[in-house]
C-alpha cells in the first residue's frame, strides 16, 4: 500500500501546497493554508466519492472506491499546474492548495479538494475550477470502482484525459 | 555494463502484467532503446498489454511521451536510455 506523500518544501512556491495522501484530507487545513491578510475570498471545491454511477445507461450501486497514484509525477504535474494558474491565468491569485487522497475513500468522503485566494473573489473562484479541469486532464491518478452487484471493479477513464481527445498515436 | 531502466505500472497496465515494477535491459547492441520498440517488446512481454496500449501512453522520468516517442508538452522526441523510469499510463481518472 502507498503510504502517506506531502510534496517536498524545496524548489516549490511557498503560495502553494500541494498533498497525496492514503489519510482523510481536510477542507479546513486546505481553508487555513491559502487564508491571508490581502485575500477578500477563498473559494474551494470539495469533490466526493459518491454511491452510484451510470454505467452503460444503468445505474450501479458503488461499494467501494480506490485511488492509486504515480506520486512523484503526480506531485511534479500539481505543482507545474498551480504555477500555471498563477503565472499565466489567474494573477490576482495569492495562495493556492490541492489535496488528493489515494487509497480506499470511503462513500461520502473527499476525494479531493482545492481551494484558493484572491483579492477579489473571480480569480479563487475560476481558479479553483481551472485546477480540477487540469487535473483531471493530466495528473497521473486512477480511480476503480467496486459494485454492490458483484460485477466486475472497473478503472474510469476521465473524458478530459488529455490524450484521449485526440487519440494517443 | 548493465545497461537497465525500470519499468512501472499502473491501474489496468498493473491488472494486465500483474507486476508493480519491472527491471528491463536495453539491448547491448543499442544506446538508447526506441519508444515504438518498447512498446513492442512489453506487449510480447505481457499480451495483456495490447488492449492497454489502445488508450495508455508512456511517461518517461515524469514526462509523458506518446507512442512515437514524442513528449506531449514541447513535442521533443526521446527514446530509453539507462538509468530511465519509463511508466505505462492509462487514461488519467483523478479527481
Amino acid at each position: 500500500m502507498q503510504t502517506s506523500v506531502a510534496s517536498s518544501a524545496t524548489s516549490t512556491n511557498p503560495t502553494h501546497h500541494v498533498e497525496l495522501t492514503t489519510d482523510p484530507i481536510s477542507l479546513a487545513a486546505l481553508v487555513d493554508f491559502v487564508r491571508s491578510d490581502e485575500a477578500g475570498a477563498i473559494a474551494t471545491f470539495s469533490g466526493t466519492t459518491r454511491n452510484s454511477f451510470i454505467v452503460s445507461g444503468v445505474r450501479k450501486s458503488v461499494t467501494e472506491l480506490s485511488y492509486e497514484a504515480y506520486a512523484p509525477m503526480a506531485i511534479a504535474q500539481f505543482h507545474t499546474i498551480l504555477n500555471e494558474a498563477q503565472t499565466t491565468h489567474f494573477p490576482t491569485v495569492i495562495k493556492l492548495a490541492v489535496a488528493h487522497r489515494t487509497g480506499v475513500v470511503p462513500v461520502g468522503q473527499e476525494s479531493v479538494i482545492i481551494a484558493a485566494s484572491s483579492p477579489g473573489r473571480k480569480d479563487a473562484q475560476n481558479a479553483t475550477a481551472w485546477i480540477l479541469d487540469e487535473l483531471k486532464r493530466r495528473v497521473p491518478i486512477w480511480k476503480k470502482e467496486h459494485y454492490g452487484d458483484g460485477s466486475v471493479a472497473t478503472w474510469k477513464e476521465n473524458g478530459e484525459c488529455s490524450w484521449l481527445a485526440g487519440g494517443p498515436h | 555494463m548493465a545497461k537497465n531502466f525500470q519499468v512501472l505500472y499502473f491501474a489496468s497496465a498493473r491488472d494486465a502484467t500483474l507486476a508493480r515494477e519491472e527491471t528491463l535491459s536495453i539491448p547491448d547492441d543499442c544506446h538508447t532503446l526506441p519508444v515504438p520498440q518498447l512498446i513492442r517488446n512489453l506487449t510480447a512481454r505481457h499480451p495483456g498489454l495490447q488492449a492497454v496500449f489502445k488508450s495508455a501512453i508512456l511517461a518517461i522520468n515524469n514526462q509523458y511521451v506518446d507512442h512515437a516517442g514524442r513528449e506531449l508538452d514541447g513535442g521533443r522526441m526521446v527514446e530509453v536510455k539507462p538509468g530511465d523510469e519509463v511508466a505505462v499510463i492509462p487514461p488519467v481518472s483523478g479527481g
